[in-house]
């Protein structure tokens, strides 16, 4: 499979016609993504040129298993109930809780979203692998600067070949692409089944506690600063408890595009928030394993704010924080 | 020659007798008992030694990593309570001496030392458990690799899942 050509732009659609189009699109990318069994080859070019290529098998009544071909050996089994992670190199078996269910509920949510928190549009076409695509472009309305995704979508089945992420600024983030795409191919049952935890690894059960809202965190206790501005579009997701090493509280917000959480943890700041802040009490970090984020101390620890927007944007959240 | 008793409780004394702590008959009493035992008075030395040099040891204080790596190595560890050895029931029943404030709070010093020695020391091996700052760094790691994962979960988020995240991870060490 060859990489990714640039897009053929379109003839300008008529506008009314383009939107419903789009959000058809959309909702046969989400059906195929629900509903059909394919085997791929997944590669993603990170931001510094790095390379991940994963293998991805799909079943949509048994769930989803992806095996990592570089950097070799990790894989992980989501079943639709629980998540199984597998890391040779870290010796960790990670149990946690199914995404597949996650995203499936957000699905619904997420196509609503269309035409408020979101806008879609249609780009062109292209071609993916000798298969001809749409390209469909994913952002925040104008005026609210934020992550956007590119996806170009399958004509024959509607699944996603390509996914490009930008930041803000229109930085290429990342750049996902099927090399190798199987439809219904022979899945064996126990490429789906819960892995057993390998001799010598580390069997980590992530069970933090989540609660749906602030109130509901507040009646057992957590009491939890929360931020009075949010950029259009994100919603309160889940407020997490983890339990293991120093206590942790995260608050996730998402536009169905992406992510926004506000930690907040006590005791000292990590060595490596300290390194990177420089002796200063605040300020904006760019960890190298992870998305941007805003810092500050507080009385008994810090604040952690996460999240692909420009930094105005992450600087006023945080201020709104109290 | 001294009993056995006697210098079971001279021995059981000697940490008051050399903190000064004593009253003044059982302090005129362990002088006489040390002046004629050889064992006990030797005893007596070794501990007036060890507590002289604690006593000049710069004190020692736990690195900024060293609650971090602590927690994250008592994490590792299970805590069942241990059951005492039968050596160990009987010392206690036969009431060896007891450990005081000053003896005692150096013997506490003496043996937080090497443990800070060992918990800050660089890593003998270069494996990821063993990486300088690994456990110090764990909450944030988390904290960043929860944040990946969540944005997987977006309807129209990454489609490539936690595995995505956590080979990001490894690809970004430069493993």
């Amino acid at each position: 499979m060859q990489q990714p050509q640039p897009v053929k732009p379109l003839l300008p659609p008529n506008a009314k016609r383009g939107a419903g189009l789009t959000k058809q699109l959309l909702r046969r990318m989400v059906q195929a993504e629900l509903t059909l069994t394919f085997s791929a080859q997944e590669v993603t070019v990170l931001r510094d040129g790095r390379t991940v290529e994963q293998r991805v098998k799909q079943d949509p009544k048994r769930g989803v298993r992806r095996e990592s071909l570089q950097p070799e050996g990790s894989f992980l089994v989501d079943n639709r109930h629980r998540q199984y992670l597998v890391n040779p190199k870290e010796r960790r078996y990670v149990e946690s809780v199914s995404q597949l269910t996650e995203v499936q509920k957000r699905f619904q949510e997420g196509l609503r979203a269309l035409g408020g928190g979101l806008t879609a549009e249609l780009q062109g076409q292209d071609t993916i692998a000798g298969r001809a695509t749409d390209v469909l472009l994913v952002q925040p309305p104008p005026g609210f600067p934020g992550s956007s995704r590119r996806f170009w979508i399958d004509r024959e089945t509607g699944l996603r070949l390509r996914t490009e992420e930008r930041d803000p600024s229109g930085r290429i983030l990342s750049n996902t692409y099927f090399l190798t795409l199987e439809l219904n191919p022979v899945l064996r049952d126990e490429e789906f089944i819960p892995p057993p935890v390998p001799p010598g690894f580390r069997r980590i059960s992530e069970n933090a506690k989540r609660y749906p809202s602030f109130e509901a965190a507040a009646r057992e206790g957590i009491v939890l600063k929360q931020p009075s501005w949010l950029p259009m579009g994100f919603t309160l997701r889940h407020i997490t408890v983890a339990k293991e090493g120093r206590p942790r509280v995260t608050a996730l917000w998402g536009n169905n595009l992406t992510a926004i959480s506000l930690v907040s943890a006590r005791g000292p700041l990590p060595p490596l928030l300290l390194k990177m802040l420089n002796g200063a009490e605040s300020g904006f970090v760019q960890p190298p394993r992870g998305d941007r984020a805003y810092v500050w101390r507080n009385a008994d620890g810090y604040n952690l704010l996460i999240g692909n927007l420009p930094d105005d944007q992450l600087k006023r959240i945080a201020d709104s924080v109290h | 020659m001294a009993s056995m008793l006697d210098c079971k409780k001279i021995q059981a004394g000697l940490s008051e007798y050399i903190d000064g702590t004593l009253g003044e008959a059982e302090r005129w009493a362990t002088q006489q008992h040390l002046g004629s035992c050889a064992v006990c008075a030797q005893i007596a030395q070794e501990l007036t030694q060890t507590t002289r040099l604690l006593a000049f040891l710069p004190r020692a204080e736990p690195s900024e990593s060293f609650e971090a790596a602590l927690t994250a190595r008592l994490a590792q560890q299970s805590l069942k309570p241990r059951t005492a050895t039968l050596g160990e029931r009987f010392v206690a029943w036969w009431g060896l001496p007891r450990v005081r404030p000053a003896v005692a709070s150096g013997l506490a010093l003496a043996a937080i030392v090497p443990t800070v020695f060992v918990l800050t020391r660089p890593p003998l091996s270069k494996g990821p458990e063993a990486r300088p700052g690994v456990a110090e760094n764990a909450p944030l790691e988390a904290a960043l690799q929860d944040h990946l994962s969540a944005t997987t979960t977006e309807a129209f988020g990454g489609s490539s899942g936690v595995l995505l995240a956590s080979a990001r991870t490894e690809t970004e060490t430069g493993s």
